[in-house]
Formats: C-alpha cells, structure tokens, sequence
C-alpha cells in the first residue's frame, strides 16, 4: 500500500518534470541572430564630439587594482575629452563575465562595449555564434591595421565565418596594457650565486645549477590548483620553439603539428627541471599563489608569472627584476603576450560609432601613460618610458617596449581550443609525477587539437 | 543542471527540518502521519490548502521544474552555449561508460561515499551511543565545537584545509614534531594521498551535523527502555543495538540522505582546493559538470551529468527512506 501511494507521488513528480521537458522542447540556440559577421557598408563617424548625447554601457573584469584604478582613469580621460559622451561601468569577477557574457549579448540591451577573451573559448564562439560585431570599417577608420603590431593584431582576428582564428576580419580590440609571462628574479639571491642577469638560455641553466649547488631553491612553483604550470612551461616554449610555428599552430591553420612549436622541447625541459630538483621542494602540494608568495619572501631565486601579479608590499618591489627567458638560438626573445584584455563590440550595440571610439581611445599613448603611472604594463607604444625608482617596473616597461617593437609576441597556446587549458595542466601534473612520459603531454595536447579542428568543421 | 541539484538539497533539508523539531522535545507527527489521519470530509479543505500552496508552487514551477525540464532537453544536445544545437541523442549519456575521465570520477563518487557518508555516520552514532546515557561535563561545549564545520562556509573550509595540507602547514609540522619527517609531504599534489585527504576534510564537516541529530535523537529515547534492558542483564553493546539503533532510525535516515547526497554531488571542497588534480586524481562528477558547463562549453554534456547525479540522488534518497521505514 505504501509503495503504490509512493510510486504515484512520484509520478506526481514527475509528470509536471516531463511536461516542462515538452514545453522546452524547442532546440536550443536556434532563436539567436543569424551570423552576419561582414562589415558594415557605408562610412563610420569617427569624431565623437559630434556623435550627440550617448550613454556607453561597458563590461570589464578589473575589479583589483591597479586594473581597476586605470580603468577608472581611461573612462575619466575619455569623458573630459568628450562631454557628450557618458560612460557607465560594470565590473564583475572574470569567471562571472566568462559565465556570463553569452547571455548578456543575446539580451535586447547588451552592454555595448564587452570582455570577450581571446581564443575559442569565448571569442571565437562569440563570433561564431554572429555576437559582436565586425570591427574592420573601424579599423580601416582608425589606422589600427598600421598602428598595431600585427602579432597583436592577429589576437583578435577571426575569418567571418568564425572557422579560423588569427586571420580575416578584426571581431575586437587591444587595449594600451599588456598581460604577459616574463621571469622575476631575486636580485640578492643572483648576487649571492655570483651570477648576472642571464643574457642567454646557457647562463640561464648555469644559475639554476649554481643556486641548486649553494641551497638555494632555484625555481618557486606551485602546481596543486592547476594554475602554476603554464607560466614556466610556455616559457620555455618560446625559448625552445619558432615564434611563427607558435602562432600559426594556436591560430588552428592546420599545417602546423604542435610537435612542430617547441612545445615537447619545453615538456622534456621542464621534466628535467623537476628531476634535476631545480623546482622548489614540495611544489605539487603548493598552491601557486603561495608560491608567488614565497618568491616575494625571498625563498627562491626566479619564477615564472603574468607581468604585475607579484604580491609586493610597496616599494618591496626594489629587491627584485624581470626579463624573457632567452632563445636557446640566441634570437630575440619571445614571450607569450596579449593586451591585458581584448574589447568587443556587442553586434546589437545601438552606439557602436561611439564604442569604437572608446577602443580606439583606450588602445592610445594617453592610456598607456596612464597604464605606466599605475605602474602597470603599458603595450603598443614603445616610446612609454617608465618613472624613476622602481627597477622591478623599468625591467617590465622596457620588455613591453621590445616586444611593441619587435612584435616578438606569441598568443597564448591554450587559446587553440576551449580544453586545452585543462589538457595540459592535467597531463603535465602526471608527467611531473612520474606517471606519465613528456611524450604523454604531447600526445595529449595534440589529440585536442585535432579534435577540437575536426569540430570546427562540421 | 545546478538547479536540478539545489532542489534536491532542498527537499533533503526539507526532509530534515521536521524530525530535527520532533528531536528536541514533544514528539511532532509527521506529515506523512497527519495525512493519513485526515478523514475524506477533509477533502474540500485539502483544496483550499493547495489554492494557498498556488504561489509557492507556481515559483517552484518557474525556479525548479521548469529549467529542470530544459536541463533534460538540453542534455540530448551538443551546444556550445551559443551557436545552434545539434542533436546528440544519448551520446552524452553513453560518455559515462566511455569518457575515462567520467568513470574514474564516479569511482571516486565510491569513495566520497565512504569519507563523506558512512564514516561521519558511525563516528556520529559513537560519540551518541558514548554520551546518550550520562551526561558528560562540557558534552554541550564538545558539541558545539564538533558542530562549528557545519557553521562555516564551504570557502573557508577549503582554506583551512589548504593551509592544513600545506608543505610547511601544521600536519607536516606535527609529523616532523614527533619525528615522523619521512611522512610529510604536499598531500593535496600527491597522487596517492589527495583523495584520501579532501575525504577526511570531508569527515570532519559531517561529522558535526550527525553527532548533533543523533545526540538530540538519543536524549528522547525513553529511559524505561534502558532500564527494561539493564533488567534483562544488557551490556553497553547489547543496549546500543536493542535500544539506541532502532530509537535513532529516524535520525540515521535523515543523516543518511544529507551525506549521501553531499558525497554524491561533492564539488566546492575540490574545487577550492585541487580543481580535481594531481592529474585527475580527485576530480568528481561535479567538477566535471561545473567545467563543461563554463570553462568549456559543452552544455549538453554537462546537463546529462547533472541529469544523471539527480536520478541517482533521488533513487539514493527513496531507497533510504524506504529502509528507515522498515516494517512501518
């Protein structure tokens, strides 16, 4: 009696369960736009002072400072410049906007101006999917094709058709601030070994080997939340490998294997790094912001991180410097860079004149001499010196200058697929552990990249 | 599919709310009691009760059932979040037997059940059957500290344990104090020991929540059924299992269903701490949800996850209640 009672409450349960699986029984994602990803015809305005009164809605992830404090400055500069045109912020958390920003577009008032990240996990569907518009009549207005380096520029290209990456129309915009990976090193800690600043990969082994010999902890790390892991690694990438091989295997153009970047050089380097105990002890069990942690303790004489990301105490920064890893071919130095974010244009944006022109504002000299005096790293314009009396930000200054200038940047290498980011860490973890050989990191990166280009196809 | 989950801890607390109430004093009929005595004059009245019901309802429609039922469309789908669908028939279902990274996260499912579920449990039920006949000087004060996990967030919990586990944390120091050097290690990056440690960060936030259902339960337990079982000559042991477990039946069911479930959908603690790592190592069905979901979008594939954790959640919850219930 009890159980037939039961089995009809739950068919009570369910039946309302079912009747709402029939109710959105429609196919998902079919009542969005239709992908029109051409350029607009016809000539933009490109003088904001005559564009009448507009409200901007803006989208960011710079909640902390200093990102926060400079953003808050561009959109400033922006309103002085140009009163008729006011400007309302929304900060959120990156996982927010990351969780969010899909939503949010497809609304029938989406913020104008967005944050989607390079790449295949957000960009590149966002294109796909027809929702931010094609930015090339603005740059064609703008001058950005010419004023930009192209290997930055190519960080926020999709062809219309959103099937490849890196080539084809502009679907965003860099900003004057870059976010890239570049070593610190302990300046007392490099006296104490007798070493230099290593001007090549060489004199960069010979330091780990003498910090290892005299005690010192050559490397801080921390891998447990998988977050540690690909600072050093593409580093090491970009050391070992070809800037173009690089790019041209993230951007997906199919002709390149990733056992043609440098990428199973930096796997095996790497293993050897923690097998020559050059890692810091216990760095599996270490939480990467610990290790930073550490490293501006003093308890290790380089580490591998984003520029600005060190928890200095003011003027704890004085003790410390930063460079690229060097070529092993003694070529110039490549790091893994980009704009410390990329701004798109939502297509249903009802003021994209005027959104454009606040990219192009947030992408001059202006902004990044704001970047510089909140002692953030500036991108775009080589001739932004740094202020005196912080050394740490004169070394990142100049390496954003030499990267501006020589356009020796390479896009991150987890932008090639939406799991990438995930594969690797995995992998390496196993391999690190000794569960696993380099060539299992390989292989592993290498089926989902196939995966994911075989997915772009259908 | 979050919501699909929400939904169940709610109705687990649901479930729980009234035997905590009749624990701790007059005993309070259950509804289920009270339905069988209405008399089928009452029906008339039932109605009226379901038209006040009609808002409540009509928001749990909207909130629960509705994206629930969009949860399970989506799940014969592969979306990306944002382009069209395409119909993925029960393909995303089947990744439960061939996605390794699945399985090996169900296998862990097992073992959570264990750290999170069976072990709290007795631990509960001992340090109850310990107490429940005398009172214990400070027993309110070794409770309330036993209970403090269940007043902290998850985020904090995950903190604590970090730091816990740390390389230079105070297990290892500890270890090293009684010259026990050779065992310290990175415990959340060891392979070996990751799992077992979150399971026992586990126990302990458990632990708390059952001692104190139990502790409640055991204190109305008529004491003339110790007394009967004292005159027929029964020991400590003899007393719990005659006396002690079938008075707490009811508390060993709720306290059943809220670890269960904990351990089935086991997310927060893992993903504070691990994201799943060493390798995959402490990844749970969860984890694998909350990253197909966001991290890549693979909508489909997360909904049938989450499908498939409600199912197992409600078959888990029904076959508990169908065995506390026992020959009622």
């Amino acid at each position: 009696m009890v159980s037939h009672r039961r089995t009809r409450r739950i068919a009570g349960a369910l039946t309302p369960l079912a009747a709402a699986g029939l109710l959105a029984g429609c196919m998902p994602g079919t009542n969005g736009n239709s992908a029109d990803n051409s350029a607009k015809s016809g000539a933009v305005a490109t003088d904001p002072a005559a564009m009448g009164k507009v409200t901007l809605h803006i989208l960011d992830y710079f909640t902390g400072d200093p990102d926060n404090a400079w953003m808050k400055d561009v959109v400033k500069a922006f309103e002085k410049k140009y009163p008729n045109i006011t400007i309302e912020r929304n900060s959120l958390p990156w996982d927010q906007v990351m969780a969010a920003l899909p939503l949010k577009l497809k609304s029938a008032n989406p913020p104008d101006i967005v944050p989607a990240n390079n790449g295949w996990q957000s960009l590149g569907t966002l294109v796909r999917g027809g929702l931010v518009l094609n930015l090339d009549n603005y740059a064609k207005a703008y001058g950005w094709e010419r004023s930009f380096p192209r290997s930055i520029l190519s960080e926020h290209e999709f062809s219309p058709d959103g099937k490849q990456m890196g080539t084809g129309s502009m679907f965003g915009a860099p900003v004057a601030r870059a976010s890239l990976i570049e070593v610190y090193y302990n300046r007392a800690l490099l006296k104490k070994i007798g070493a230099k600043v290593p001007r090549s990969y060489a004199e960069f082994q010979a330091a780990l080997a003498k910090a290892k010999a005299d005690g010192i902890a050559p490397i801080t790390v921390g891998t447990s939340d998988q977050v540690g892991i690909t600072m050093p690694l593409f580093s090491l990438m970009d050391a070992l490998g070809a800037q173009s091989k690089i790019s041209d295997f993230v951007y997906s153009q199919g002709k390149v294997k990733i056992s043609q970047t440098g990428f199973p050089q930096a796997v095996s380097a790497f293993k050897q790094w923690a097998d020559k105990g050059y890692l810091v002890k216990d760095y599996a069990g270490t939480a990467a912001d610990d290790a930073a942690q550490s490293f501006v303790n003093g308890k290790g004489l380089f580490h591998f991180n984003y520029s600005g990301s060190l928890p200095f105490k003011p003027g704890q920064s004085k003790g410390f410097g930063s460079f690229v890893l060097p070529r092993t071919d003694g070529g110039k130095p490549v790091a893994t860079a980009s704009s410390a974010t990329n701004f798109s244009i939502a297509s249903k944006s009802k003021h994209s004149d005027a959104a454009a022109a606040f990219l192009d504002f947030a992408a001059s000299e202006q902004a990044a001499k704001l970047a510089v005096r909140h002692e953030t790293m500036p991108l775009l314009h080589p001739d932004v010196k740094a202020p005196a009396g912080n050394p740490l930000f004169s070394d990142d200054v100049a390496i954003a200058g030499q990267i501006s200038t020589e356009g020796t940047s390479v896009p991150y290498l987890d932008w090639t697929t939406p799991t990438m980011l995930d594969t690797i860490n995995r992998a390496m973890q196993n391999t690190l552990a000794g569960k696993s050989t380099p060539k299992a990191v390989v292989d592993a990166a290498d089926k989902d990249a196939t995966a994911f280009v075989k997915s772009l196809a259908r | 599919m979050a919501t699909l989950n929400e939904s169940r801890a709610s109705e687990a607390a649901a479930v729980a709310a009234p035997a905590t109430a009749s624990a701790g004093g007059e005993a309070v009929h259950t509804p289920r009691r009270t339905n069988r005595a209405r008399s089928s004059s009452g029906r008339r009245r039932r109605w009226l009760g379901l038209v006040y019901l009609a808002p409540a309802l009509l928001i749990y429609a909207c909130v629960v059932l509705l994206p629930a039922g969009q949860g399970v469309n989506l799940s014969f789908y592969h979306w990306d979040g944002i382009t069209a669908a395409t119909w993925a028939g029960v393909e995303n279902y089947t990744d439960f037997f061939t996605d390794p990274t699945l399985r090996q996260a169900v296998g862990h499912t097992l073992f959570f059940i264990v750290f999170f579920s069976f072990l709290p449990v007795v631990l509960g039920m001992t340090s109850a059957a310990l107490t429940a006949r005398k009172d214990t000087r400070g027993a309110g004060v070794y409770r309330w500290i036993i209970f403090l996990p269940q007043v902290l967030t998850p985020a904090v919990v995950a903190v604590v344990w970090k730091q816990i586990y740390a390389p230079d944390g105070p297990l290892n120091s500890v270890l090293s104090a009684f010259g026990l050097g050779g065992l310290t290690r990175g415990w959340l990056g060891d392979f070996t020991w990751a799992l077992p440690a979150l399971g026992l960060a586990g126990t302990w936030g458990a632990f708390g929540l059952c001692m104190v259902l139990f502790a409640a339960g055991a204190q109305n337990i008529p004491n003339e059924l110790y007394d009967a079982a004292r005159m027929d000559g029964a020991g400590p042991l003899r007393e719990f299992f005659t006396v002690t477990l079938p008075g707490l039946r009811g508390q060993l069911a709720v306290a059943l269903t809220l670890t269960l479930l904990g351990a089935i959908r086991v997310f927060d603690i893992v993903w504070l701490t691990t994201k799943g790592g060493p390798g995959t190592s402490t990844i749970t069905p969860s984890v694998v949800l909350y990253k197909r979901a966001f991290s890549n979008p693979d909508v489909g594939a997360a909904c049938a996850i989450g499908v498939v954790l409600a199912v197992v959640a409600l078959i888990v919850s029904l076959a508990v209640v169908k065995l506390s219930e026992g020959d009622d």
